[in-house]
């Protein structure tokens, strides 16, 4: 994974903890920057600091894509998403 | 830029089940509250520094907080003040 | 919904008071550290260090060059700790321009970046903000009195995971007729969430 790659966030739905908002699952953006490691919070939650380490991505959601017509033509709204949380588009 | 954003075919139906603290995008909060200090009450710095002690002591993870508030039911979160939500998760996680 | 509790303090503070007399018992924190944490959050860490960087990227484009690529660098260069909660936790600065407002928010909590900035703003953390700018950005802005024109692109900074952002606002017009201390002045909060922008008061 890349930045300028199109991705979607992955359809889910966990019982436990889950750091992916409600409003991107199933969407699509672009990958605008990495923002480097961090604990994978799923796992966090559970086992506490042994979490293993992943790659953090922040992705930018067009506003139409996320919420219809009824978004501004012009929003673009980024998320910073585990890479776990993501698939190729 | 926007045009590369948009992807054929996204699902528009609901996409996931949420907890309590997973607002973005919902209707019915009403209007933004009148501009409030950082901490209003005693309790509320010292329970969000207690919160920060405890995530440097490696008591918990910050993870592990954001969970156990998350858990919170619905009805009871949202009729929460803000750092009461902090309190009982603290409560949860300290003894 | 979340107002401040006030009539149930006595309750509140009582059930705070057990929390710090069992970490202290239990050797994880002293009252006295408690008391520390939160004079450091009342004096040392405040949106002057958020305004000290802005205002030293409009007079040094070389420092704003460094500010956008590493933040938490640039923070460090002028003095400004950063840190909190852990090292896991960094800033990235982004600017607005004639085409590009920025604002941020944490839909999922109220992630904030506090080591620069101090402790958020009660609507902040409220869920009526967090709910509504990710998904109507210009209304929300517009009820802060920032009504941008139709063809800048809102960029709407949801901070999820271990980025806590910071908006570095354009210097507003006349701004080279003040000093730094006023131009400081300029730089509120709320600029630096992005739901304000810097305006030069007219004498």
């Amino acid at each position: 994974m890349n930045v300028g790659d199109r991705v979607r966030v992955r359809v889910m739905n966990p019982p436990g903890h889950n750091r992916a908002p409600s409003y991107v699952r199933g969407r699509c953006g672009v990958v605008v920057r990495s923002v480097g490691d961090g604990r994978f919070p799923d796992e966090a939650a559970a086992v506490g600091s042994d979490a293993r380490q992943e790659t953090i991505w922040t992705v930018a959601f067009a506003g139409t894509e996320l919420w219809g017509p009824d978004a501004g033509p012009r929003d673009v709204v980024h998320v910073d998403l585990f890479e776990t949380y993501l698939e190729g588009a | 830029m926007r045009a590369l954003l948009w992807c054929e075919g996204s699902p528009h139906e609901t996409p996931g089940m949420a907890y309590a603290n997973d607002v973005g995008g919902m209707h019915g909060f009403g209007d933004l509250p009148e501009e409030g200090h950082g901490f209003e009450s005693v309790w509320e710095a010292q329970i969000f520094a207690l919160n920060q002690a405890c995530v440097a002591a490696g008591v918990y993870t910050l993870d592990e907080f954001r969970h156990v508030m998350e858990r919170i039911p619905p009805r009871e979160y949202y009729d929460m003040p803000y750092y009461e939500r902090w309190l009982t998760a603290v409560e949860r996680l300290l003894p | 919904m979340s107002g401040s509790g006030h009539h149930r303090n006595g309750e509140l503070q009582a059930r705070v008071n057990a929390l710090l007399a069992l970490a202290e018992e239990r050797g994880i924190v002293t009252r006295a550290q408690i008391d520390e944490r939160i004079e450091a959050l009342g004096s040392s860490v405040s949106p002057l260090n958020g305004a000290l960087m802005v205002v030293r990227s409009w007079n040094d484009p070389a420092y704003r060059d460094r500010l956008l690529y590493d933040a938490g660098a640039a923070a460090t260069e002028l003095g400004i700790a950063g840190g909190g909660y852990s090292s896991d936790i960094h800033l990235h600065a982004v600017a607005n321009t004639a085409e590009v407002h920025n604002v941020v928010v944490c839909t999922l909590c109220s992630c904030y970046p506090l080591a620069w900035l101090g402790p958020p703003p009660a609507w902040y953390k409220s869920e009526a903000y967090r709910s509504r700018v990710v998904r109507d950005p210009r209304g929300v802005l517009a009820e802060f009195g920032t009504v941008l024109p139709d063809d800048v692109e809102v960029r709407v900074w949801d901070a999820s995971a271990e980025a806590r952002y910071l908006v570095v606002p354009r210097p507003p017009e006349g701004v080279e007729q003040l000093s730094e201390d006023e131009q400081l002045d300029l730089v509120t909060r709320d600029c630096l969430i992005g739901v304000a922008v810097p305006r030069v008061p007219v004498h």
